[in-house]
């Protein structure tokens, strides 16, 4: 029977955690940043996502200035904002619209004084493809973002070794922004 | 000026101390449950005391809650003991079937007036350097008898905290949190 068949090798990839996982930390948190002055650019380099599987980012930030500048998550230095694809979701009070960008904004940081938090889970997918999804709350009107942002290069990725939480110009991020770092444990 | 109508006698006997046994992590720089229990009695709320945001930068709260009224039960996530829902913004995503719908209503979701209904929330709650209080929040609930609901969101505190020392749910009902619901915190980013 193919079914049968089928079923049994599926079966075959069972991990048994009844054993030796049990009361692990769930994640090894990496980093914590607490920065004393404004920042422009935030990043984390000898990162290694292969052994490490995953990462979560969060941070909570606010703009002081008086322009919108968005804050983005760009990989093993590249800073080429159309290497990227993004597709988001945001709910405004009673209605919701999509957005699909080149590039990999995740917070787009308000001025208003009122900023915002976000989270980021990055994984690596079996194409080479680095893929981050993303949840962000902010704004003085509130705004709710969740999207996927995923890297478009022509060749493929082999690796993550750094991160990099960018302003799309300036410093934008303020003093006192708190930005986590947490890897699963490989 | 809406506040919940919580019996707060009651109320305060599902607190947790987070700060007895927060040391004892310390050392291990992991996402680390500092605090769980499981109701014994129905209730309108819990609460996590003896938190620092300052120090431990994030917590994560988790919950599975039963609904053990007969009636909906509006469920808020709660700072500081601070019960006054007109200090609260909250926006949302909600799937229903083929619809996606927002709103900003300031409760995290809604359980149907049923008992023994549930839903869960997983909520990440840190301060930015304005002092706002911010969470994102992911929350699953029976919306329809048989048929669930999910909701994305985020929750942002009207006055600015120098700190958040304490977390709860409550609920507009006085028997909206029921015997057997779970509740626990983990804390994600030591500084020590």
């Amino acid at each position: 029977m193919v079914i049968e068949e089928e079923l049994k090798g599926y079966h075959r990839n069972i991990k048994d955690l009844s054993l030796d996982y049990y009361g692990l930390p769930a994640f090894d948190v990496v980093d914590v940043v607490n920065s004393e002055e404004d920042l422009p650019l935030f990043e984390w380099t000898e990162l290694d996502l292969v052994r490490d599987k995953v990462y979560i980012i969060y941070i909570c930030t606010y703009n002081a200035r008086s322009t919108q500048v968005d804050v983005g998550c760009f990989v093993n230095s590249d800073f080429a904002a159309a290497n990227y694809r993004n597709q988001n979701c945001k709910a405004e009070g009673v209605s919701t619209i999509g957005s699909y960008t080149s590039d990999p904004y995740f917070f787009p940081n308000f001025p208003g004084y009122t900023g915002g938090i976000s989270q980021i889970g990055m994984m690596l997918d079996p194409a080479g493809i680095i893929r981050m999804n993303y949840q962000t709350g902010q704004g003085t009107t509130l705004e709710m973002y969740t999207g996927h942002i995923r890297t478009e290069t022509a060749a493929p990725y082999e690796n993550v070794t750094s991160i990099h939480i960018k302003c799309e110009q300036g410093a934008y991020m303020a003093a006192g922004t708190t930005i986590v770092l947490a890897r699963g444990i490989g | 000026m809406v506040t919940l109508n919580l019996d707060l006698e009651h109320f305060h006997r599902n607190v947790f101390d987070a700060s007895i046994d927060i040391h004892t992590y310390a050392s291990k720089r992991s996402f680390v449950p500092i605090g769980e229990f499981v109701l014994e009695e129905d209730c309108a709320g819990v609460t996590f005391i003896g938190l620092d945001i300052i120090r431990d930068k994030i917590y994560h709260l988790y919950a599975n809650i039963i609904n053990a009224s007969g009636a909906t039960d509006l469920l808020y996530l709660i700072f500081n003991e601070n019960y006054t829902l007109s200090e609260y913004r909250t926006e949302k995503f909600y799937g229903e079937r083929q619809n996606v719908n927002a709103t900003d209503n300031v409760e995290l979701m809604s359980i149907i007036p049923q008992y023994g209904s549930t839903g869960f929330i997983h909520a990440s709650i840190m301060n930015n350097p304005k002092l706002k209080t911010w969470a994102l929040f992911r929350a699953g609930v029976t919306h329809l008898i048989g048929e669930p609901r999910n909701y994305f969101g985020t929750v942002r505190m009207a006055p600015d905290y120098d700190n958040i020392v304490s977390i709860g749910v409550a609920s507009n009902v006085a028997e909206g949190i029921g015997i057997g619901s779970r509740f626990q915190i983990v804390i994600g980013g030591f500084t020590w």
